[in-house]
C-alpha cells in the first residue's frame, strides 16, 4: 500500500488540510496503521511544542525601543521640516525669477515689435495665410529668444521644486 | 475591541505614537522569542528585537501597507538573526537556506516517517521539557525557525509562506520534516536520560 507523505499526515494533525484532503487521509489512516501511528507521532510532538513555554522579553525592553521610535521619529520629523523649508524657499526663489523674467521677456517682446505684429494679425488676419513664410520670419524677429528661453527653464526648474514639495507633505497630508 | 495591526499602522503614520507603542507591545514577545531561539542568547535577542523595530519605523513609511504586519516583521527579524549568525560563526556558518537543510537532515525524504509515539508518561515529565529545548537547539536554524513561527508564534501556514517567502506546500514539507528530525532527536535525548 501507497503511504502519505509525510507533509500531507502533518497537515492533516495540524487541521490544515481541506475537507476533501481531509476525507480522503480518514479514509487511508482507517485501514494504514503505519500512517495512523506516525500521524499520531506528529500529533504528540506538535501539542508538545504548543505546551513548550514562550521564553519572555524583559520587561524594559518595550520602553527602550519606545524611547529609541520616539526619537526617531523626532530626527525624522526635522528633518522633513527642514527639507520642506529649504524647498519651499527655492520654489517662491524660482517664481520670483519666473515673475521678473516672464515681465522682462514681455517688455523685450513689445518694444521688437512684437505688439505691431500682433496688431497687424488681428486687423488683416488673412496676411498669414497668403505671406505666411515672410508672417513667420516677421514673428521669429520680432521675439526675444534668449529671455523666452530662460522664463521656460525657470519654468522648468519651478514645476520640478514644486512636485518635490508636495513629495516631501507627511503621507497623512498628501491623501488628506 | 482589538484594533487590527494595518489599522494601528495607519494611525502611527498620521502620526499617532501611541498605535506604535501598541504595535511594539503586541509584537515585541514574537519578535524577542524568534531571536531568543535562533541566538540562545537573552541580550542578542534584546538586541535583534531593538533592531527589528527601529529598521521597522525606518521602512514604514515606505514600504507597502497591504502587507500583514506581523510576517513582515518577524521577517525583519529573522534577517538580522541570519546576519547574527553571520556574524557568530563566520567560518562554519552555511546560509539558512532550506536546500541546506534538505541535504543536510534528509533521511525523512517523502518516505513514510517512523514516528513512533513517546511513551505517555515522558510527556508531562520535567525532564521531556529540557529535553525538549535541547533537542530544539540542537536542529538547524532552518528547521527551528519553522517549529518556532509555527508554534510559538502561532503562524499560519500561508503566514509562515508569507514570513519566510516560501510556496504553501514547501512551508508543509519543512514543517513535517523540521518536526521528524525533532522527535528523533527528542527520542535520542530522553534514550540518554533514561
Amino acid at each position: 500500500m501507497k503511504h502519505l507523505s509525510p507533509a500531507t499526515l502533518d497537515a492533516y494533525t495540524e487541521g490544515s488540510l481541506d475537507p476533501a484532503e481531509r476525507l480522503a487521509v480518514d479514509a487511508h489512516l482507517g485501514v494504514c496503521p503505519e500512517c495512523r501511528l506516525a500521524a499520531i507521532g506528529l500529533a504528540e510532538i506538535g501539542d508538545l511544542l504548543r505546551t513548550h513555554p514562550h521564553v519572555a522579553p524583559p520587561a524594559s525592553l518595550t520602553r527602550t525601543i519606545m524611547a529609541e521610535a520616539d526619537s526617531a521619529a523626532a530626527r525624522r520629523a526635522t528633518r522633513r521640516w527642514l527639507s520642506m523649508a529649504g524647498t519651499g524657499l527655492a520654489l517662491a526663489l524660482a517664481w520670483l525669477m519666473l515673475i521678473i523674467l516672464g515681465g522682462e521677456t514681455l517688455v523685450a517682446a513689445y518694444n521688437a515689435g512684437l505688439g505691431d505684429f500682433a496688431g497687424l494679425i488681428e486687423t488683416q488676419p488673412e496676411l498669414m495665410f497668403r505671406y505666411p513664410s515672410e508672417t513667420l520670419a516677421l514673428l521669429a524677429e520680432a521675439f526675444p529668444i534668449v529671455p523666452l528661453l530662460l522664463t521656460l527653464v525657470v519654468l522648468g526648474i519651478a514645476v520640478w521644486l514644486m512636485q518635490r514639495f508636495f513629495s516631501e507633505l507627511p503621507r497623512w497630508m498628501r491623501t488628506a | 475591541m482589538v484594533d487590527p495591526d494595518e489599522a494601528l499602522v495607519q494611525r502611527y503614520l498620521r502620526g499617532d505614537q501611541k498605535a506604535f507603542r501598541t504595535l511594539v507591545e503586541r509584537h515585541t514577545p514574537a519578535v524577542y522569542n524568534l531571536a531568543y531561539r535562533s541566538t540562545n542568547s537573552s541580550d542578542d535577542a534584546a538586541d535583534i528585537t531593538q533592531e527589528t523595530f527601529r529598521r521597522v519605523v525606518e521602512a514604514l513609511p515606505s514600504s507597502r501597507l497591504d502587507l500583514p504586519f506581523k510576517p513582515w516583521a518577524l521577517r525583519i527579524a529573522l534577517n538580522l538573526c541570519r546576519d547574527w549568525a553571520k556574524r557568530r560563526r563566520p567560518v562554519s556558518f552555511t546560509s539558512l537556506t532550506f536546500d541546506h537543510d534538505l541535504e543536510d537532515e534528509d533521511s525523512v525524504a517523502e518516505a513514510l516517517p517512523d514516528l513512533a509515539p513517546l511513551p505517555p508518561d515522558v510527556l508531562e515529565a520535567d525532564e521531556t521539557r529540557q529535553a525538549l529545548e535541547r533537542a530544539l537547539q540542537g536542529l538547524s536554524e532552518g528547521y527551528r525557525t519553522v517549529i518556532t513561527l509555527r508554534y510559538a508564534e502561532d503562524l499560519s501556514y500561508q503566514e509562515i509562506a508569507t514570513t519566510l517567502n516560501l510556496p504553501l506546500n514547501t512551508v508543509r514539507t519543512h514543517l513535517a520534516r523540521a518536526k521528524k528530525a525533532l522527535h528523533d532527536r527528542l527520542r535520542q535525548e530522553l534514550g540518554e536520560i533514561s
